[in-house]
This record gives structure tokens, sequence and C-alpha cells, in this order.
């Protein structure tokens, strides 16, 4: 479980530079950009706030993202 | 693959591989320049710090006491795990970890009181865009803390260096000079308050070996030293060189600036 306090400074990395980068916080496992859509996988409680790890899961539908997210 | 993805894949292999021998190294884990962290960067009760490439994550503990809440961040996820292992022992509660790219930070403008970065900013393949990113992050009157290998002002002992470190570690992509590290600093509007060099003597074997090398690497590293000039010689340091106890310094700069409020 990540804290909600710390959650709420984190962003896109690839939209924050820009824009807002605003997450969603999906099922305790899964940071979606509200902008762009990049996925990012929480993984043994480190959100992975990788541009590269976000573009895997861009296409994938969010009710379609395995929960908890695979290792890598 | 563009070659800045190449270099931070690189680095992400081999700090995997290494992570526990990162962990456990007593050059990382104690010492003069941890002190000096400290006392330079007057941490307080209320701040929210960042450490930025945590390493093993010796600079997020030295600080855990003196500060509310730490976000250690790392692009290697081994290092990550190995560092959590480390501190989740020692029964720390106030350090998280994120993974996340030097250059591309996942965090809200304005965030952090103090942001550090220790022995870590010569794998990073773009310099300036960790320093901007460091900057965004920072509330003004934030504080920046690094410390990194140092070149020489003089181009041939600093090509040098990088090629000795660069054969070791080839995930080492670029250290910088204090000229080049305050230009960058200044560009994204820090003020330096601070600078100051600490020279660090390695036991050369321990150091080569800590990258997973063997015989080969060690003696085309002895070889390149024992053919280079006096100057490089003055800056490197050799020591017993050839021997089994053989050692050398490498040059670190510890930088303390304030992001201009």
């Amino acid at each position: 479980m990540v804290s909600q306090e710390l959650l709420d400074i984190l962003r896109c990395p690839n939209c924050v530079q820009e824009t807002e980068g605003l997450l969603e916080y999906h099922q305790e496992a899964w940071l979606i950009c509200t902008e762009c859509d990049r996925k990012y996988p929480i993984r043994q409680d480190i959100p992975v706030m990788l541009i590269d790890e976000g573009d895997k899961w861009v296409s994938t539908k969010k009710e379609d993202l395995p929960i908890p997210p695979p290792s890598k | 693959m563009s070659d800045s993805k190449d270099s931070k894949k690189l680095s992400e292999e081999r700090y995997s591989k290494f992570a526990q021998g990162y962990v456990e190294s007593q050059t990382h884990a104690k010492g003069y320049d941890l002190d000096q962290f400290i006392k330079i960067s007057d941490p307080q009760p209320d701040w929210q710090m960042l450490d930025i490439a945590t390493g093993g994550g010796h600079t997020a503990l030295t600080f855990a006491p003196h500060v509310k809440n730490i976000i250690a961040s790392d692009l290697t996820e081994n290092m990550l795990l190995a560092a959590e292992k480390n501190i989740k022992e020692k029964g720390i509660e106030n350090i998280t970890f994120r993974q996340a790219d030097a250059e591309n930070l996942p965090f809200d403008d304005e965030q952090f009181d103090l942001v550090t970065c220790r022995i870590a900013a010569h794998h990073f393949p773009n310099a300036q865009k960790f320093v901007q990113e460091t900057s965004r992050v920072l509330k003004p009157g934030g504080r920046f803390l690094l410390q990194d290998h140092v070149l020489s002002e003089d181009k041939s002992v600093a090509d040098f260096a990088e090629n000795f470190e660069t054969l070791r570690d080839p995930s080492h992509n670029h250290a910088f000079s204090l000229s080049a590290w305050t230009h960058m600093l200044v560009h994204a509007g820090f003020e330096i308050y601070h600078q100051e060099e600490i020279i660090k003597r390695h036991p050369f074997i321990d150091w080569v070996k800590r990258q997973g090398h063997g015989q080969e690497v060690i003696s085309e590293l002895e070889q390149l030293l024992d053919n280079a000039s006096e100057t490089i010689k003055a800056w490197l340091s050799p020591l017993e060189w050839g021997t089994p106890d053989a050692s050398f310094v490498n040059h670190h700069i510890l930088i303390g600036s304030d992001k201009k409020s």
C-alpha cells in the first residue's frame, strides 16, 4: 500500500514538464496518466515511474490491466 | 534505440547485477563526505527530501533521522529492492522508494526542500537535464547537494581519467570539471554556496572487482597507468602499483547550492 500523501506529489514523468501529468490510482496497483494514458505499474509497493515502462501499457485498456502487475 | 536509452539500459543492467555490493560497500556507506552532506545542508525536521539515484540507500539512511520524509529514487529495480531491504532491516520508516529516471522526475513542481545526488551523476546521459529537473522539483530557496567524480580542468588528464573509469565501468557516462558543473547549476537557477574537492583513495583491486571484472581488466588498467604522463600520475596518485595492495585516488566534488527564490 502506497501512502496517499506521497502519491499526491507523483506525476507522469512524460507530461509533468509541460503540463500537469496528473495520475489516477487504479486498484492500488497502477498509476494512469490522465493526459497521455501511459500506465505505470506498482511492483512490491514501488511505483515504476519510467516513461518506457508507461509506454508498454499505453494501448492496454484500464480494465484489462493485470492485477497485480506482472514482474519485469 | 538512442544512445541515451542504451546508456540507461547499461546502467540498469550493471547495477542490477552488483546491487548488493553497493549496499555493502564501505566507501559508499560511510565517511567524511556523508558527514559533510549533513553539515552543509543543515537539514530541518519538517523537510521533504528526494535522494536521486539512491544506490545502496546510504545517503537516505544518513538523512532519515534529520528530515520528515525521504523519497529515494533509482533507475534500477534491483538496486531499490536491495536498498529497501537494508533500510527496513534497520527499522527506518520515513523512506519510500520510487523507480525513476533522474532526467524525467515523476514529481510535481516545487515539492522538495532538499534534493541530494551522491556519486551517480556520471551515469546520466544528460546531466544538464538532470540539473533542470532537480531545479523544477525543488521549492524556491530549496537546497541541492551534489557529489560526483570531478575532472581535472586539464583536458589530457580529464580524458585519461574518463577512459580509466569507463574501462572498469562501461556505464560510466561522463564526469565534469568544476567549471562545467558551475555552468550547469547557474544555468538552472542555482546559487552555489559551498564547494569542496574530496580526494578518495581506493584499493585498486577491490574497486575493479566490484564491477565484476577479473585479471584481464586489472592488467589493462595497470598498464594504462604505467604508461601515463607524470601529470596524469600526479592526479591519480598510484601507490604500490602492480601489487595486490595497489591503490589510487579519485577526485570528487561536493557542491551545495540553493535554488533562487
